[in-house]
């Protein structure tokens, strides 16, 4: 279903959603002088475990 | 897609990976927290530059939004002369970086904190001259060199710089200046507070990452949240902390 949920999901719709909510949010800042923004970047790791090397494990011979 | 990252402890130097790139407006109309709503993310392979970033971000305020942010405050990542001159030029936006310790100082700087004159009297920012673009520096302390300087009967005790001379000590906001270091120390610090919010407690660091385009959605969908949490919190403010059930109670010593 999430699956689903985000095949459907289009990145320009989400940008227009956050638009949305974004509008009255600035229109509240009309009353100052100034408007202060920051930038920044977060780190997001990639999902590579599945690739990491394993070392396979010690079995005992069956053989005599 | 290997990127760097600033060093912390138990972290390595390298990470395969992804950034998420965020221009985050300070929401001065809620007054009792510090509240940032993020006003345009891009997700992108850890190892594309920061920088890159910067004016598009920029421009995609412009042209959706109809708006652009006064001033932008950022870090080392960010600085660069020709696109902080753009910005402050053509859109009338003050991008306000730290100085990098091997820039080339100009010579009315003894450190990038200080201008003085040429006697070394310390000068202080009044202010940018809009119409002239011209900032005016002068001396302002109590007891100045100047009672004692040879050159004082010709001295004008007033000087101006182009911001275009450098772009970080004049710029809009000069880097000294009480301004520029108010926005770097203060301003700057609560970035932190947010990506934790949303990598700690929206659990972006937990999904299961494995191409740019899932990258992208989740880290847009944690804008959205982000933002729906901030027009709840401004439109109906709650004064009462609702783990105060949950903290620790003062003990009460009585030693002697």
């Amino acid at each position: 279903m999430l699956h689903e949920f985000r095949q459907q999901l289009d990145l320009t719709k989400l940008r227009c959603v956050n638009e949305y909510l974004l509008r009255p949010l600035i229109e509240g800042t009309a009353g100052f002088a100034k408007t202060v923004a920051l930038i920044d970047s977060t780190d997001l790791p990639a999902a590579t475990n599945a690739y990491k090397k394993i070392r396979l494990a010690n079995t005992v011979r069956s053989g005599r | 897609m290997i990127g760097g990252r600033s060093r912390k402890d138990g972290y390595s130097r390298y990470f395969v990976g992804y950034k998420k790139h965020t221009l985050r407006l300070w929401l001065r109309q809620h007054a009792p927290k510090v509240l940032l709503a993020p006003l345009i993310s891009w997700t992108a392979p850890a190892n594309r530059d920061d920088a890159v970033f910067l004016e598009p971000s920029v421009h995609y305020c412009a042209r959706h939004l109809e708006w652009t942010p006064d001033i932008i405050v950022g870090d080392l990542g960010y600085l660069g002369l020709a696109a902080q001159r753009r910005l402050r030029e053509g859109m009338h936006v003050a991008l306000v970086t730290k100085f990098r310790s091997d820039m080339i100082l100009p010579d009315a700087f003894d450190d990038p904190f200080n201008l003085t004159c040429e006697q070394g009297q310390v000068l202080h920012w009044l202010g940018l001259h809009e119409v002239d673009q011209l900032h005016w520096f002068a001396v302002t302390d109590q007891n100045p060199l100047c009672n004692w300087c040879w050159q004082r009967s010709s001295c004008p005790q007033e000087f101006s710089f182009k911001p275009r001379d450098h772009e970080i000590l004049y710029g809009t906001y000069p880097f000294g200046s009480r301004v520029g270091q108010q926005l770097l120390r203060q301003a700057r610090s609560w970035i932190e507070a947010t990506q934790s919010y949303e990598k700690n407690q929206l659990g972006l660091n937990q999904f299961f990452l494995n191409s740019l385009r899932l990258t992208w959605i989740v880290c847009l969908l944690a804008d959205t949240i982000a933002l729906l949490r901030a027009k709840a919190m401004i439109m109906d403010p709650k004064n009462s902390d609702l783990l105060e059930p949950m903290r620790p109670e003062q003990m009460h010593f009585v030693l002697f």
